[in-house]
């Protein structure tokens, strides 16, 4: 019993850290676009057939794999901000609403005539590998997984944090018109932010492929669950997003161990009703 | 001429904000803009660092037209702005501010001695450098709203309503800076709603009513006239 429980805990802050990479581009791209972007579930879902096609056809490995598609879908995102979103940055929400939504339908129906609908698999080649700790099982992808998702949300947390770029980020989701008075240039950093977003979202898509399946409608549900982490943690607020992420990584976890599995996906959002109820004002509290 | 606007025309959709503005800026001078609530003072100086983009009309500024230009260019060109509300970046530290402010400029060495310049100027941003600006007082934020401009290394700075809501002891403070900045020789442009107080640090003034200029001059000829002190001297 109290292995089963450390083990969905393990499982869960795997699933957590996937989360966050996905949730972190979205909160990023509604911070400094003022953009609700329904479509980030599908750069996950294309990133994802991206690693899986480069491994398919060009045999690389999961490692090199998973940077083409992060490279690859950093591109796509770019072009996709500068073509269908900057016209209506400074518009009301609903226009990126309404917009994203249909850009989201569109990619993946194309993606289901186009792939088709077969679940495929991203083979990493280290599943195989398996390690023993303490009683709980872990194989050698996951590890690589749990390191990679971690590393990489580091990494973003940094370069927002210390680089020039970063900070110009920051000014311009702070006040946009300040920073175009300080001269910086606000396209570049839209394109910026569309590119890490995109990067990441392949990144999480090449890894959840990797553990689970790739397929044209990946991204539908892990959208909306973004949105429920995003909302928990905090508009803008990176640390408050990574606690959000695992917690309903944990959420999903250990209702899928321990209540019922086929509700998973359930849990996030009656979560997120609970809280709404017990706590309007946000896990991070006010402000 | 250093500055030369003509004939600017702006609006918000269908409301016009700014109606066939000319005014010009000699280089090393202060310029007044006068002017009522909504006179279109900040609308102004939004056109001229190309955020609002003109219906009509030219800028020219140290021989280069920028009433196209991007935000980004002006500012590289030398032209900065000090906006309405100050506006400084409440999350960030004042240091960080401060280094955002000097974004156009590539060379560390030259945002190093800009930086000490700031502080020299304002000793009180040196003290609180890693606290976040949005902890700060109004008067210290007025002050790192201007230093930010200024570490752009301004040709030309453009300073909206500096003074609002300060304490008075404050608002010298900051008046002795403006004079300060233009005595290193950089050209000056202050929106102010002290109306006395714009008039008496300015060489030349204009006066704003609804987008309109109804009345310009020397500014010590402008503080004798009587429209103008029966309505923005209330005298
Ligand atoms: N962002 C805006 N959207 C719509 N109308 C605006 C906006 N900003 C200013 N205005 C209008 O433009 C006119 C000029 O305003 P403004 O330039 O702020 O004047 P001032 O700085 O002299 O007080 C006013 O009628 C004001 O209501
Ligand atoms: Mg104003």
């Amino acid at each position: 019993m109290t292995t089963i429980f450390f083990q969905q805990i393990l499982n869960g802050v795997i699933q957590g850290c996937i989360y966050a990479l996905i949730a972190l581009g979205l909160s990023l791209v509604f911070g400094i676009l003022e953009i609700a972007n329904f479509a980030h579930g599908e750069f996950y879902m294309i990133g994802a057939f991206m690693a899986l096609f480069s491994i398919t056809f060009l045999g690389v490995p999961f490692f090199i794999a998973m940077i083409i598609a992060m490279i690859g879908m950093a591109f796509v995102a770019t072009v996709i901000e500068r073509v269908v979103f900057r016209p209506i940055v400074g518009k009301p929400l609903i226009n990126s609403m309404l917009l994203s939504f249909g850009l989201s339908t569109a990619l993946a129906n194309l993606a289901l005539y186009f792939f088709k609908a077969d679940p495929r698999k991203i083979t990493s080649g280290l599943a195989s590998y398996r390690f023993s700790f303490l009683g709980l099982y872990i194989t050698g992808e996951r590890i690589a997984i749990l390191v990679l998702s971690v590393f990489l949300v580091l990494l973003l947390a940094w370069f927002i944090q210390y680089t020039r770029t970063g900070k110009a980020m920051r000014a311009v989701a702070q006040d946009r018109t300040a920073a175009q008075l300080a001269g910086i240039n606000i396209r570049r950093i839209y394109s910026v932010t569309f590119a890490i977003s995109g990067a990441l979202a392949a990144a999480a898509g090449t890894m959840v492929g990797a553990m689970f399946f790739v397929n044209p409608e990946m991204g539908f549900t892990v959208v909306l669950k973004s949105f429920v982490i995003v909302t928990l943690g905090g508009f803008g607020k990176i640390k408050g997003v990574i606690f959000a992420a695992i917690l309903i990584g944990l959420v999903e976890s250990l209702g899928g161990g321990f209540i019922s599995y086929a509700y998973k996906d359930a849990y996030p959002f009656l979560l997120l009703i609970l809280l709404f109820i017990l706590k309007p004002e946000g896990l991070a509290g006010g402000k | 001429m250093f500055l030369k606007v003509d004939n600017l025309t702006a609006h918000y959709g269908r409301v016009k904000a700014l109606d066939n503005v000319s005014m010009e800026a000699p280089k090393g001078s202060i310029v007044s803009l006068i002017g009522a609530n909504g006179a279109g003072k900040s609308s102004f100086m939004m056109c001229l660092s190309g955020v609002l983009r003109p219906t009509s009309g030219t800028i020219e500024f140290d021989g280069q037209r920028i009433e196209s230009a991007w935000p980004e260019q002006i500012v590289s060109l030398g032209l900065s702005q000090c906006p309405e509300g100050r506006r400084v970046w409440p999350k960030m530290t004042v240091l960080e501010n401060l280094e955002m402010g000097a974004f156009s400029v590539r060379e560390p060495r030259v945002v190093g001695e800009r930086l000490e310049r700031a502080f020299s100027l304002f000793p009180i941003l040196k003290e609180r450098q890693w606290q976040l600006a949005g902890s700060l007082s109004g008067g210290e934020q007025q002050m790192l709203a201007i230093a930010r401009a200024l570490m752009a290394g301004p040709k030309l700075l453009m300073l909206d309503e500096p003074s609002l809501g300060l304490a008075p002891i404050i608002v010298e403070k900051v008046m002795e800076v403006i004079k300060d900045i233009r005595a290193a020789g950089t050209t000056v442009i202050l929106v102010e709603q002290n109306a006395f107080m714009a008039l008496s640090i300015a060489d030349h003034a204009y006066v704003l009513e609804t987008g309109k200029v109804v009345l310009s001059g020397k500014a010590s000829e402008l503080l004798q006239n009587d429209d103008v002190r029966k309505s923005y001297l209330g005298i």
